[in-house]
């Protein structure tokens, strides 16, 4: 039956190509939240750094709030070979 | 995590969006020119440059301003005097008539060196009073800031109940895919995680901010009744002030009170920051945190004699620091830029995630899913 992924759950072994699978299947949780979490404490840096400091600070604020938007564009505008 | 949990978690994350999504679409999308807000002010004429000035003649003075503005518009009271952040002899009169709705004020702009009339800039209509009046109220008062303020809260709730998704449901994705190749609601679905999880701190915050500014005319209203009628409470029951006394003097008063700060605006007898008998100054610090952190400083407006001073509570601190949080302009225009980008990238995935609930087909879908999880758990459970 279809599920929402398109592919046949769990039975699967693929390289970790660009379609992006886990090998085995599961990632752990704490795979799952790596990059998330070190981009949210980027992010907070970066949120908070302008607001205590000028000049230095500014430019912290600007190179760490630009990592969410980079990653983005990264990862959006690349295709598989 | 069980899939009733799953699914739990799954009902929060639909039911919250699916309410505030308008609303917050509505929000960023206004929200994107308020970012500009100075410089479009700047740009649309309505901040004038101060001329050049022969000599160095004594300042004007509060008094003489307010005198011109009284001479100009002899109908109308001057209810807040209010300095500019970066010209210190840029100052504007706030001027309000006996039948004025609340918020509805003149402003007239005045050169503090000679209290001259520089111009008077128009904030009553135009497109960013449109752009800002529908942000902060949908031009609904306060029930309208208040509804806002809600949607904030289911959106804040929804940005936690996606992150709580984001674990089971990324378990066989490694990080940043996106799948071109399949059906458009699979790269929708990928993307809306992607940049939902990616930029949930920034959404926290300016969603987080935005009830917590949403809330300011209830907290203002906390202050008046706590802490401004405790340090007024002799002067309850007199009569209104028929003319309040000397801002020069009152300002004097006022700097002596606060040294090294310098005066954000003052509000005048019978206004929200005040009472019927005093000036409140607003002083600010010349530090990047203090200069965001009001001290207000209460003068006797018939004597210019000084009542008291003392920090704000803690929550008008918390309401002052949630507005450069939200507005994102405390860090120059790179800041601002990025603060854009990160308001479209909302955008995106506040639209996809209609989509994908718009698209969603009734065998194929996160219900589905979550049944298949349900299975592979009896599975175990049976082994």
């Amino acid at each position: 039956m279809p599920n929402w992924n398109g592919r046949k759950p769990a039975s699967r072994r693929n390289s970790m190509a660009i379609n992006g699978s886990a090998p085995g299947g599961r990632l752990s949780l704490r795979q799952v939240f790596a990059a998330p979490l070190a981009i949210a404490i980027v992010s907070i840096i970066g949120l908070v750094s302008a607001l205590v400091g000028d000049d230095i600070w500014d430019v912290l604020s600007w190179l760490t709030l630009a990592v969410p938007v980079a990653v983005i564009l990264w990862y959006w505008l690349r295709r598989p070979t | 995590m069980r899939a009733r949990t799953i699914k739990t978690w799954h009902l929060v994350h639909k039911w919250t969006s699916l309410v505030c999504t308008l609303f917050l679409l509505m929000l960023c999308i206004t929200g994107l020119p308020i970012i500009f807000y100075e410089e479009i002010d700047h740009a649309t004429g309505n901040v004038p440059d101060l001329p050049p000035l022969e000599g160095n003649a004594t300042p004007a003075g509060t008094d003489a301003i307010v005198a011109a503005a009284q001479r100009l518009y002899p109908g109308e009271q001057v209810k807040y005097l209010i300095w500019d952040d970066e010209e210190p002899n840029l100052v504007y009169a706030s001027l309000q008539g006996p039948n004025s709705a609340p918020d509805d004020f003149r402003t007239l702009a005045f050169d503090g060196r000679t209290a001259a009339l520089l111009k008077e800039p128009n904030y009553n209509s135009g497109f960013m009073y449109v752009m800002v009046t529908l942000h902060i109220d949908l031009f609904a008062g306060l029930p309208g800031t208040l509804f806002l303020g809600f949607m904030g809260l289911l959106f804040v709730v929804s940005i936690v109940s996606g992150t709580v998704l984001y674990a089971p449901f990324m378990r066989k994705l490694t990080f940043g895919t996106v799948r071109h190749d399949k059906a458009p609601r699979a790269k929708w679905l990928d993307l809306h995680n992607l940049l939902g999880v990616v930029t949930l701190t920034w959404a926290f915050v300016v969603g987080g901010t935005g009830i917590i500014n949403a809330l300011a005319e209830p907290m203002l209203a906390l202050w008046r009744m706590d802490q401004l009628a405790e340090m007024t409470a002799p002067y309850q029951g007199k009569p209104p002030l028929q003319e309040p006394g000397s801002v020069d003097r009152a300002l004097e008063t006022a700097l002596a009170a606060a040294p090294g700060m310098k005066p954000d605006f003052v509000a005048f007898p019978g206004t929200d920051f005040s009472t019927d008998h005093h000036y409140m100054f607003a002083m600010l610090g010349d530090t990047p945190l203090t200069s965001r952190l009001i001290q207000p400083v209460l003068v006797d407006a018939e004597t210019g004699g000084l009542i008291e001073t003392r920090e704000l509570p803690w929550y008008l601190t918390v309401l002052l620091i949630s507005q450069p949080l939200h507005f994102g302009d405390y860090g120059g225009m790179p800041l601002k830029i990025l603060w854009a980008a990160l308001d479209v990238v909302t955008i995106i995935v506040l639209g996809s995630g209609v989509y994908l609930w718009l698209a969603r087909r009734r065998s194929s879908s996160i219900e589905a899913e979550i049944a298949e999880l349900e299975r592979a758990e009896a599975r175990l459970a049976a082994q």
